[in-house]
């Protein structure tokens, strides 16, 4: 597991971004890394879209690596904002370099949170069952079904090694599952194929660093 | 660590990856060298980090998703539960490969109609298959265990024993499969299970096709492994019974050398190998000390001609078991003529019962034969009957699926409910050949008829205790064979009579050691246990059969066979 957070040297420390104007389709033109800025400038309508943005996109991506049993509706998404929350409230330690760097900042505040749940379901044990319907292997997340706690702890690290374009890339793509033309904007790449090729290539390295664990 | 990757071919995995295209990891893993076989292996990891990113359903259809078992290019294996039935279940759903790909849904569904045709031990049970919108789901028994692929590599190739064993229960599968007028397609050890307690099983129909229906494709009939397929279908010619038959025979080649008869990187390779005809390995060379007659056998299901190969899985199976009845090490556990087998031969109704009794006596792991003409009076009215075999476990009955282990001290228990009066015999038979009459038993007070619409609980009860029978010792396999006949049958009364019962509080075998405990009975205890007056069954029974989930209407004599795995203590 990771265990200890990356932050960046900002790139732009002093950028500045005005809030545009009443109507909604301003605001929804924003990038996320544009309401990131002016949500540290305390503009909570940037923190209320931020919120609304990730909200659904981290749910997904916490749901397969929370144990079933802690993986209802309410329990996840309540998880996912509580952390964008966290997160929001303590902008001004964080000076990102681009929406991507944003975004694997809430994903690794979001994977410690789901350890220390892990953990505490760990101490709960088989006698104290949460309430309402159990499925077989409550205790056990999709991911760790799916690779085995130990792969996935290598993962981990490995993912935690690599260059920070490269492990936000990863995330980006890989667990949350972008699509390409938003990671061209967020990685403020030239075009698809650039992007495309750079997903591949932090693939590969990530998977050479895993093998070298 | 941080120059550029370019090796054109992990950059192409890594892309598919990305896109969530399906990746073919075995045939990959084959064609690259071995120092990017662990680089490679990694990546197979991370495509598993990004299938987590799709959406996994939360449920499909009644069934809710726990987890994802596999994937390919034909759609995802979901360990799924039914909520209804309060049971896991492999959920296999098939899908486009991509939005708007090409799609057929009735294609789809055929492969679990096919499955449906097959009632067999050795062949997964489809329980329910449905489509929703543009996705065709598939439910099947789950089945915990290894692949035989993954247990080769896991623990190296076995021995030739016991993968005749092996090939003699995938035999009798594939002769069900070819009954019903289907080809597998795709026998490989990928696709057979070995489940914990021991249970071979015959899994995806994928590719698998009608017999009857023999299409002529003019692109070839090349579905299936290559590395498993026939060489006449690398030429062109249809999958045939006998391409199944060589399929098995790669299986078995591969179980005791981890290896192929004939190899090769991609399908091309595999085909012009064939063509070329020397590069055809023997199992001889690659396993100088297996026995002559197993070499023999399973060389001869990789004949290149298909009329040199067995005719049919039967065939095949015969010749195993020449083979395994040979071998020293396991005569003890074939040599026994099962008794049970004899009696009802010897009362001229094995015609009735030969469906669950195969040449050699042993039966199937479990499974339901209703049979329409008993050794007794044919009563035209239908009655309706409910069992199961349970094990109790601090008091409480817990169901017992067809196939599940044993061990010294369990005690078990028939849940029995008929419409009628009837007439009810247990017989408990292990693969040691020893043989029980477990209900009736002479001198108590549960006998026959046993009145109907009554939950009755055998062996019964005394005083105040509740009997059960106990595992006394170990017996490779149980079987349990239940009779029930609403007519009294003197016939049953006399051959059945000569069984020795189990007797009460019999010493368990576990404390005799060493082979002495293999020589002793199976299930040859009765043991009790005192039931409070407020007590009575602590578990109401489920009343199910194995196979179906509901009672089942029979029509004179009923006759069901289960069997579990009793090994012996390690």
């Amino acid at each position: 597991m990771i265990a200890a957070v990356h932050l960046p040297r900002p790139l732009l420390p002093d950028m500045a971004i005005a809030a545009p104007g009443p109507g909604d389709e301003h605001w929804e033109a924003l990038n996320s890394f544009e309401l990131v800025l002016l949500a540290k400038s305390g503009d909570d309508r940037a923190r209320d879209l931020l919120i609304e943005r990730y909200t659904t996109r981290l749910q997904r991506w916490a749901h397969g690596r929370l144990p079933a049993s802690a993986r209802g509706g309410h329990e996840t998404h309540d998880l996912v904002q509580d952390t964008l929350l966290q997160v929001l409230n303590n902008l001004q330690k964080f000076n990102p370099r681009h929406e991507g760097a944003f975004q694997g900042y809430v994903r690794t505040i979001l994977a410690n949170r789901i350890r220390d749940l892990a953990r505490k379901w760990g101490r709960r044990g088989a006698s104290d069952p949460i309430e309402g319907d159990e499925l077989p292997g409550h205790g056990v997340s999709p991911l760790d079904e799916a690779i085995g706690a130990e792969t996935r702890a290598r993962y981990e690290a490995a993912l935690n090694r690599l260059r920070p374009e490269d492990r936000e890339l990863i995330i980006a793509r890989i667990e949350l599952g972008l699509p390409y033309k938003e990671l061209v904007d967020m990685f403020e790449k030239p075009s698809v194929s650039a992007v495309t090729m750079a997903v591949s290539r932090a693939v590969v390295r990530l998977a050479q660093e895993m093998s070298h664990a | 660590m941080h120059e550029e990757p370019s090796d054109p071919q992990l950059l192409s995995i890594a892309g598919s990856i990305s896109d969530r295209e399906p990746v073919d990891w075995d045939d990959l893993r084959r064609q690259l060298p071995a120092d990017q076989a662990a680089v490679v292996d990694q990546l197979r990891f991370v495509e598993s980090v990004a299938r987590l990113g799709e959406e996994t359903p939360a449920s499909w259809g009644p069934y809710a998703i726990v987890g994802e078992i596999g994937r390919g290019a034909f759609g995802t294996v979901y360990r799924a539960y039914d909520s209804q039935l309060h049971r896991e279940v492999a959920l296999k759903v098939i899908r486009p490969v991509h939005p708007g790909a090409p799609f057929d849904p009735e294609h789809a569904l055929d492969e679990a109609r096919r499955l449906a045709r097959v009632s067999h031990p050795n062949v997964v049970r489809v329980f329910h298959a449905d489509r929703i919108d543009d996705e065709v789901g598939m439910a099947m028994e789950l089945i915990p265990g290894d692949t035989l692929d993954a247990l080769v590599k896991q623990r190296g190739p076995f021995s030739a024993n016991e993968a005749a064993l092996i090939g003699m229960d995938l035999c009798r599968a594939l002769a069900a499969v070819h009954g019903s007028d289907t080809l597998h397609g795709d026998v490989k050890a990928h696709n057979v299970m070995r489940g914990a307690g021991g249970r071979i099983t015959l899994t995806d129909f994928g590719t698998s096709k009608d017999l009857s229906r023999q299409q002529l494709r003019l692109d070839g009939d090349f579905a299936g492994t290559p590395l498993y397929l026939a060489p006449e279908v690398f030429k062109g010619a249809p999958r045939t019974i006998a391409s199944d038959i060589y399929s098995l025979g790669v299986l078995l080649f591969y179980l005791v050398s981890g290896t192929y008869p004939v190899d090769g990187a991609t399908r091309t390779e595999v085909g012009r190998r064939h063509d070329q005809g020397g590069a055809r390995r023997l199992l001889r060379d690659v396993r100088p000390d297996v026995p002559d007659d197993f070499v023999r056998v399973v060389e001869q299901a990789l004949a290149e001609d298909p009329q040199a190969r067995y005719t049919s899985a039967g065939a095949f199976e015969g010749a195993l078991s020449g083979v395994v009845s040979r071998s020293p090490s396991l005569t003890r556990v074939r040599k026994p003529a099962l008794l049970v087998a004899g009696l009802l031969l010897l009362a001229g109704i094995a015609a009735f019962v030969a469906p669950w009794r195969d040449r050699d006596g042993r039966g199937p792991d479990g499974g339901v034969t209703v049979v329409s003409e008993p050794p007794v009076s044919t009563p035209t009215d239908s009655y309706l009957v409910d069992a199961a075999v349970y094990r109790e476990v601090d008091g409480v009955d817990q169901r017992l699926e067809p196939g599940a282990r044993l061990s010294i001290g369990d005690r078990l228990a028939l849940h029995l409910h008929t419409s009628v009066p009837a007439y009810v015999y247990v017989v408990n038979e292990d693969d040691m050949g020893d043989s029980y009459l477990l209900f009736p038993i002479k001198g108590r007070t549960d006998t026959n008829p046993l009145p109907a619409g009554t939950a009755h609980r055998l062996p019964g009860s005394r005083a105040n205790e509740q009997l059960s029978w106990q595992v006394t010792s170990a017996g490779i396999r149980e079987h349990f064979l239940i009779f029930v006949t609403p007519e009294p049958s003197p016939t049953f009364d006399r051959l059945f009579g000569s069984l020795p019962a189990p007797a009460l509080d019999a010493p368990l075998a576990v404390k005799i050691p060493g082979p002495a405990v293999d020589t002793l009975r199976g299930i040859g205890g009765l043991v009790a246990t005192t039931v409070h007056a407020d007590q009575g069954m602590r578990h109401v029974p489920a009343y199910s059969t194995a196979l179906a989930p509901s009672e089942e209407t029979a029509h004179g004599l009923w006759v069901r066979q289960i069997a579990f795995e009793n090994p012996p203590p390690r």
